[in-house]
């Protein structure tokens, strides 16, 4: 059994305890302990997915089928801030080509890549729900609608310096 | 056809999401009703005669579905709200979500009585972290004010409701997938039957309704079934909420009754196209269904209507192009979602669509011939007839309906094989 | 519930919850699939097996789909010939066309569909998915771009092994199967995913690119490696065996096997392997010989010493991995040709403290249930066993068990693989499992929760409540370090379930006083009536290959064949005028007492049959002296051991893939073995070599033309054994007592013989407590504090399997295994060198963290050099000499 101090803090350890709490079933709470492990360490180490396996009771595998299933979870480190742009049909007609191209010019990777301070990393997604203001992208937990070449540099700015 | 404004009734309010918004215009009036005035059986009975059904997309009726759970014997019961909206093209979830999730909670509660479940979770997809933290704050709200939680209003009724975001997997939306997801496992379909009515979340009796579905409950309990039943179409009552995006004038989220026509939604609502710009196509059920052309821009948009015309509602995501749209390469967008998102269970939907794509990149490199459009229509017609799940099933519409409707399309690219413009293009 | 449907236009009535694949097979029609598989759960992922059923629009996966009364399919339409052709193609665009180098060519399924139903050319153009991969397992090969994602691997590993050590990750296209991480395989290398990958994608390192899958021929054997008596097929070819293969549905295993069986066959072929006979000559120098001058050299020998120093100079140790005509003419050589009663087995031990406990108790001398109840089994204690090693078959069983929602209670030293799947694993100090279950009496008991038919024969339990009186649930909780609920809930669970066993092992009954923990179970199996029924009952578990068969043949001192006494004059004159020879008069001694005899010089000639007591018997350097004074000392082995190499005469024996012969497992099934390649060199069957010698020592009464002719007379000495010839044994055996004439002979399900033994309960005289007064079985000494089990592991078998290079790349070292919590106290660090002293000797051995083992005990697998436990293990009659547990002091290095 892997020891939560090795991975987690107590207020981590603490708050886990607390999403695992909220099921019946401990193997429910796999999602959401991931999507707060990632939120708080970046990304899905190794340990983690031992440390979360153990804890709701299922086999390490399990976490890492999980974890490489969905496409918001990542297992290799990612940049601090996490650039989703929409590549649907909806913001596809409405230039998010485009918008994508700014972006890679702008942050100077391409899709998939992170850049070398690694403040970035750029992806692209399937439809984020937000056709009604297209194109549109996601930085984080933040929807940027209606974005344009134009705005790109400035809305990447605004993230340079957050943490 | 204008408007009629009854899941959005809320929408414009100042501060809607907050319960006291929600109170002010009769919100949690039907659930004591319910629990006060009714027997479960009376609001299964309700919601029969609405004929609601269900709005995911399949369009099944959630009368039936909450009389099946209800008379499994087992226990406990479970209500899902499917939040996970991933449908391309599909934003009206996410309206209800963040303006009137009250409605969606006393929905759940309403079902959740009728159906003989104490918990629901709302399985909400992982990108809309904002949709999520409302729902929370709802649900706290409401169960502050004893609307949720154990003992409802002093009814004996206890019914609690977890938000459960979804982390990237657009198959989920497909109900036993949401399950398997929420049980911890990799989000892939579940063979059936049994369908999750009967052996659902941990092998128990389960009903899965869209948030749509649910939030049209309350004004049903509040006005009576019959009420309902009398607005849209005989076999499609009610009204629908269309997610209308694309080379609109106006994109966004309209209510209308069932039965609408896609001229109507597009000129009379969404602000026509747009200017000096005119209609070439639109796919009137998301990234699933089959596009439509000039011809049937009088189709009404309801299950059936749609079906006839060899198209689907789904979701109601109606994704309009103007005459600028390249098809093929609209084709090409739709067909690399579907392949991104084949979760691998099944052969044809993992290997076919693998296939589907590189010829789609053979045709617009410019290195395809026309026995390979055949070839195409072959592959399409295996996928959809033996696929596992309806992701399969659906994701090759785009491709049939395409090379049916604007072969010319797909003919200009074929002719320019290895001529300069295809090379362009390929280099760009 | 029965129903009639017509496949392809014929009928057929099949049970109601059969599939529609199932349904169809029964006609003969085959209906192509990859991920379906018996045992498995269903999947439906592949869409191979699509039919036309009329009614339903589309086509439907027969895997999946449930007949129906009157449901109408056919199988052999255009359409479901296009789909067919279709899903291969889909498969085929991305897999590697490169059968000419794949292990699995030859017995493919997509090869092998391809041909039959694919289409000859290709339409998919462009170049393949290829996805990265690389080598997870020294012994398991992985080839991710020949998968076809059927997902069986990582189903049977689940659902069969229990062990989860695969799964699928990623998704589409790019979906991989593979381990945690997608690093190296961690798991039982039970090999269940090789055997269930259909195409080549999960392949045996050990046998890649050696040889060609269609060049081999299979021969039916029985694994050698436990006493479990699994089903497996040598494939041979050139006389070399070149890997395991087991069949779906075959055997007691069902086609399971775990790493030995599979893997642990490079032992057969091994360079090292002798074979010519060899004898000392004048400078001391083992030479080869002819078997002629080897066999007249140990016929000389052994009779000149019997007859100038009588037969009680002269002694015998046979293996049990033997088989019973190899064992039975052993013992008939030893005690009619050399007279002497001293013959025995390294499980004679056993025989001498757990059998007669049985016979005691219960009139049996074996386990009284099946193998296969442990499948169903409602509850299970297990005491002192790892069943998941000791067997690993009848431990799957167990998993099985567990998934039917069985209440599994381990009650072991330490964790084992069944730890995380059952209901409870108590972590019971050695010594205090008699505490233990003397608790869950006292329980079942005060809460009245015995069976009232046994309180109906016996009126009241006062004795029984007496003993369980002086300690209250809170003591017994304390000493045994478990919760009173724990005990509670446990003893609650078995009283009240339908079908309960309990079985028992060697950790329990191989430490001082272990006979009375085995009365206390008795005890607890009378009070709560579980007996005599399937799914209740006892099993007594040593891993020993043969052990049963050894007991069953008279290798031991004190009974002749068939259970008989040495002391009972009728039984003797009866064997004696079987044999039309004589049998001594006075019983023998135990393996143990010939080497004590042989250091006194009381023990002149000692013959060693396929074992090797400086590897596994008590002493250490005095029992070497003791070999070392022997006038005349005869091996007879497949390798020159550290034994062997102090013998004047080595003789070459051959491994069980090399014979024909019998085995009795555990559940007293005697089960047939086949041989499959030609002995290597001159090696010949023990039976044969004992038969030789016998016909050198001038008796014609030891000639036999071959092993069938042995059990023929088996038949005719063991009266259990009636009946029984090797035509009878050819599908699963049977389980003695058999008798052609016998009423209790059963064929059910393909079973023959007796399933369940005491069918009509304890006899009269059986009918009485044992009531143990004490609580404890021994206590450590204040100098040797600490208590070490020494133990086996899931990839060997005793000392043989150290000749199996794939073993040894599984584990080639042993390790001491202490809980952290121990080390910390010793002041030992993870991975330092230690002594580990006894009163017997000591050795020097490296320590490896262990949160499996229970704080305060030790454990030492048993098989390795690096480990030589022989030096820690005290030598004595059999109450001293328990070796399963020994008491040492631990010293920093």
């Amino acid at each position: 059994m892997m020891k939560s101090t090795e991975v987690f803090s107590a207020k981590e350890f603490s708050d886990m305890e607390n999403i695992r709490a909220r099921y019946q079933e401990p193997a429910s709470a796999i999602l959401p302990l991931l999507h707060y492990v990632q939120g708080a360490q970046g990304h899905l180490s190794e340990q983690a997915l031992t440390f979360v396996a153990e804890f709701i009771g299922v086999p390490h595998v399990r976490t890492f089928e999980v974890a490489t299933y969905y496409t918001m979870l990542f297992t290799e480190p990612v940049g601090r801030h996490l650039v989703q742009v929409c590549r649907n049909l909806s913001c596809h007609v409405n230039g998010a080509e485009e918008v994508l191209q700014g972006l890679k010019r702008e942050l100077g990777i391409d899709v998939g890549a992170t850049t070398p301070d690694r403040v970035f990393t750029l992806v692209e997604v399937e439809c984020i729900g937000a056709c009604d203001h297209a194109p549109a992208m996601m930085i984080d937990g933040d929807l940027h609608r209606s974005v344009t070449v134009d705005s790109v540099s400035r809305i990447l700015n605004s993230y340079r310096e957050k943490p | 056809m204008s408007e009629l404004k009854i899941l959005t009734r809320n929408v414009s309010r100042p501060n809607p999401a907050h319960i006291d918004s929600y109170l002010v215009n009769e919100g949690y009036v039907a659930l004591p009703r319910a629990l006060n005035e009714m027997t479960p059986e009376e609001v299964i009975d309700e919601v029969k005669i609405a004929r609601l059904r269900g709005r995911g997309g399949a369009g099944f009726p959630a009368g039936m579905k909450w009389d099946f759970a209800s008379r499994d014997r087992r226990k406990p019961k479970y209500i899902i709200c499917n939040a996970d909206e991933g449908e391309p093209g599909t934003f009206k979830d996410r309206v209800l979500i963040e303006n009137d999730p009250h409605a969606i909670l006393e929905g759940m509660a309403l079902a959740g009585y009728a159906a003989g479940a104490e918990k629901g979770f709302i399985y909400i997809r992982g990108e809309y972290p904002q949709g999520a933290r409302i729902l929370e704050r709802a649900i706290a709200e409401a169960t502050s004010r004893s609307f949720l939680g154990d003992n409802i209003l002093n009814s004996g009724f206890n019914f609690s409701v977890t938000v459960h975001r979804g982390a990237g997997a657009y198959v989920c939306g497909e109900e036993t997938a949401l399950i398997e997801s929420l049980e911890g496992k990799r989000g892939q379909s579940r063979i059936r039957p049994p369908f999750p009515v009967n052996v659902g979340y941990s092998n128990l009796p389960t009903v899965v309704n869209n948030v749509e579905t649910l939030a049209s409950v309350p004004p049903i309990i509040l006005r009576g079934g019959a009420w309902y039943a009398s607005i849209g179409t005989p076999e499609c009552p009610g009204t629908k909420l269309y997610s209308v995006s694309g080379h609109v004038a106006r994109p966004g989220v309209y209510e209308l009754p069932m039965g609408v026509t896609l001229r109507e939604l597009i000129f009379d609502n969404a602000g026509g196209m747009r200017e000096g710009r005119t209609f070439k196509a639109a796919f009137p059920g998301g990234a699933s269904s089959a596009c439509l052309d000039e011809s049937q821009l009088d189709v009404k948009l309801d299950f059936n209507s749609l079906a006839v015309a060899g198209s689907m509602l789904g979701s109601g995501a109606v994704i309009v192009l103007d005459d600028t749209a390249d098809m093929v390469k609209a084709t090409h967008v739709l067909i690399k979602f579907f392949e991104h998102e084949s979760c691998g269970k099944c052969t044809p939907c993992r290997e076919g669509l693998f296939w589907v794509r590189r010829i789609l990149d053979q045709i617009l490199e410019g290195s395809a011939s026309e026995q390979d459009l055949d070839l195409l229509l072959e592959i399409c017609e295996g996928i959809r007839s033996t696929s596992f799940c309806g992701l399969g099933e659906a994701s090759v519409s785009c491709v049939e309906s395409t090379i049916k409707k604007f072969r010319g399309e797909y003919l200009a690219y074929l002719r320019n094989s290895g001529s300069g413009e295809a090379e362009t293009e390929a280099a760009s | 519930m029965m129903v009639r449907l017509t496949i392809d236009g014929r009928q057929i009535m099949v049970d109601g919850h059969v599939n529609v694949l199932d349904a169809a097979s029964k006609l003969g029609i085959h209906i192509p699939t990859f991920c379906h598989q018996a045992r498995l759960s269903d999947l439906g992922a592949c869409r191979m097996c699509l039919v036309e059923v009329e009614g339903m629009g589309k086509l439907q996966t027969a895997c999946t789909l449930a007949v129906n009364d009157g449901m109408v399919v056919r199988t052999d339409t255009p359409r479901v010939e296009k789909a067919r052709r279709m899903m291969l193609e889909f498969l085929l665009i991305n897999h590697p066309l490169e059968c000419t180098v794949c292990d699995a060519s030859g017995e493919c399924t997509l090869q092998d569909l391809a041909f039959k139903h694919g289409s000859a050319e290709t339409r998919f153009k462009g170049k393949k998915r290829i996805l990265r991969d690389h080598i997870i397992s020294p012994l398991i090969d992985r080839n991710l771009n020949r998968c076809i994602q059927c997902k069986r691997c990582v189903r049977v590993c689940e659902e069969i092994q229990g062990v989860t050590a695969l799964g699928m990750s990623y998704r589409g296209a790019a979906t991989v199967v593979g381990p945690f991480m997608d690093k190296s395989l961690d798991c039982e290398y039970c090999s269940h995913c090789i055997w269930s990958c259909p195409v080549g994608a999960i392949t045996s390192r050990a046998m890649k690119h050696k040889v060609r899958t269609w060049e081999m021929e299979k021969s039916e054997a029985i694994c050698p490696y436990c006493s479990c008596g699994c089903t497996l097929s040598y494939n041979y070819r050139d006389n070399v065996v070149y890997r395991v293969t087991h069949a779906e549905g075959r055997g007691l295993n069902m086609g399971s096997l775990c790493s030995k069986g599979f893997f642990g066959y490079d032992v057969i072929n091994h360079p090292d392997r002798i074979t010519a006979p060899m004898v000392r000559d004048a400078d001391g120098v083992l030479r080869r010989t002819t078997w002629q001058s080897a066999l007249e050299e140990v016929a000389r020998n052994m009779k000149r010493i019997s007859r100038e120093s009588g037969g009680k100079a002269v002694g015998g140790i046979a293996s049990d991995r033997l088989t019973n005509e190899d064992l039975y003419l052993f013992q008939k050589l030893m005690r009619m040709v050399f007279s002497s009663n001293n013959v025995d087995t390294p499980s004679g031990l056993w025989s001498r403290t757990v059998v007669p406990v049985l016979e005691k108790r219960m009139g049996v001398r074996a386990a009284t249930n099946s193998l296969d109840d442990l499948n169903y089994t409602d509850a299970l204690l297990i005491v002192g066993c790892d069943i998941t090693v000791a067997n690993p078959i009848s431990g799957l069983k167990v998993k099985q068990a567990i998934r039917r929602g069985g209440l599994v209670t381990e009650v072991n030293p330490g964790k084992t693989a069944l730890s995380r799947l059952a209901r409870r694993s108590l972590a019971v100090p050695v010594g205090k499992e008699l505490a233990l279950v003397k608790g869950l009496i006292k329980v079942i008991l005060e809460e009245g929760l015995y069976d009232s038919e046994t309180l109906g024969k016996y009126g009241k339990f006062s004795e029984l409540e007496f003993s369980v009186r002086d300690k209250s649930l809170k003591e017994i909780a304390r000493e045994t370090d478990c919760s009173v609920d724990e005990i509670t809930q446990t003893a609650r669970e078995f009283a009240g379930a339908k079908k309960a066993s309990i079985i028992f092992g060697e950790t329990a009954v191989l430490q001082a006083g272990g006979e009375k923990v085995l009365e206390a179970v008795i005890d607890l199996l009378v009070l709560t009536g579980k007996l005599g029924q399937e799914g209740c009952g006892l099993y007594p578990i040593l891993s020993g290959t043969n052990f049963q068969g050894a007991l069953d043949m008279g290798v031991s001192p004190n009974w002749l064949p068939g259970h008989a006494a040495v002391s009972s004059d009728s039984e003797r004159k009866r064997v004696e005028k079987a044999w039309n020879g004589k049998v001594p008069k006075d019983g023998g001694k135990s393996a143990y007492e010939m080497i004590q005899a042989a250091a006194a010089g009381k023990l002149k000639a000692l013959y060693l049959a396929g074992v090797n007591p400086l590897a596994t018997f008590p002493g250490g350097e005095d029992l070497e002296k003791a070999l070392k004074k022997m006038e005349f000392l005869v091996v007879q082995e497949l390798f020159l051991t550290d034994t062997a190499k102090l013998a004047d005469v080595v003789l070459p024996a051959t491994s069980l893939a090399e014979k024909n012969g019998t085995l009795t497992n555990v559940e007293r099934r005697v089960q047939k073995t086949s041989k499959a390649i030609d002995g290597l060199g001159h090696s010949l069957p023990d039976w044969k070599i004992f038969s030789d010698l016998g016909v050198a020592c001038g008796e014609e009464g030891m000639n036999y033309l071959n092993s069938s002719e042995v059990m023929d007379e088996i038949a005719s000495v063991v009266p259990f054994y009636s009946g029984i010839n090797h035509q009878i044994l050819a599908d699963n055996g049977l389980q003695w007592p058999f008798s052609r004439d016998d009423a209790r002979e059963v064929y059910h399900e393909g079973y023959l013989g007796t399933r369940h033994l005491l069918p009509e309960g304890l006899s009269k005289d059986k009918q009485f407590f044992a009531a143990v007064p004490v609580w404890e079985t021994h206590s450590a000494d204040s100098k040797y504090p600490m208590t070490l089990v020494l133990g086996d592991l899931l990839f060997h078998s005793g000392s043989f399997t150290r000749y199996s290079e794939s073993l040894n790349q599984l584990a080639a070292q042993a390790t001491l295994l202490m809980n952290p919590q121990t080390g910390m106290g010793l002041d030992v660090q993870d991975g330092s060198s230690v002594r580990a002293v006894s009163t017997q000797g000591e050795f020097t051995v490296t320590v490896s963290y262990s949160e499996d083992i229970a704080p305060g005990m030790l454990f030492l697998p048993r098989h390795f050099k690096n480990a030589p436990v022989s030096a820690l293990m005290i030598p004595g009659p059999d109450d001293q000499a328990r070796t399963a547990i020994v008491h040492v002091r631990v010293v920093k290095a």
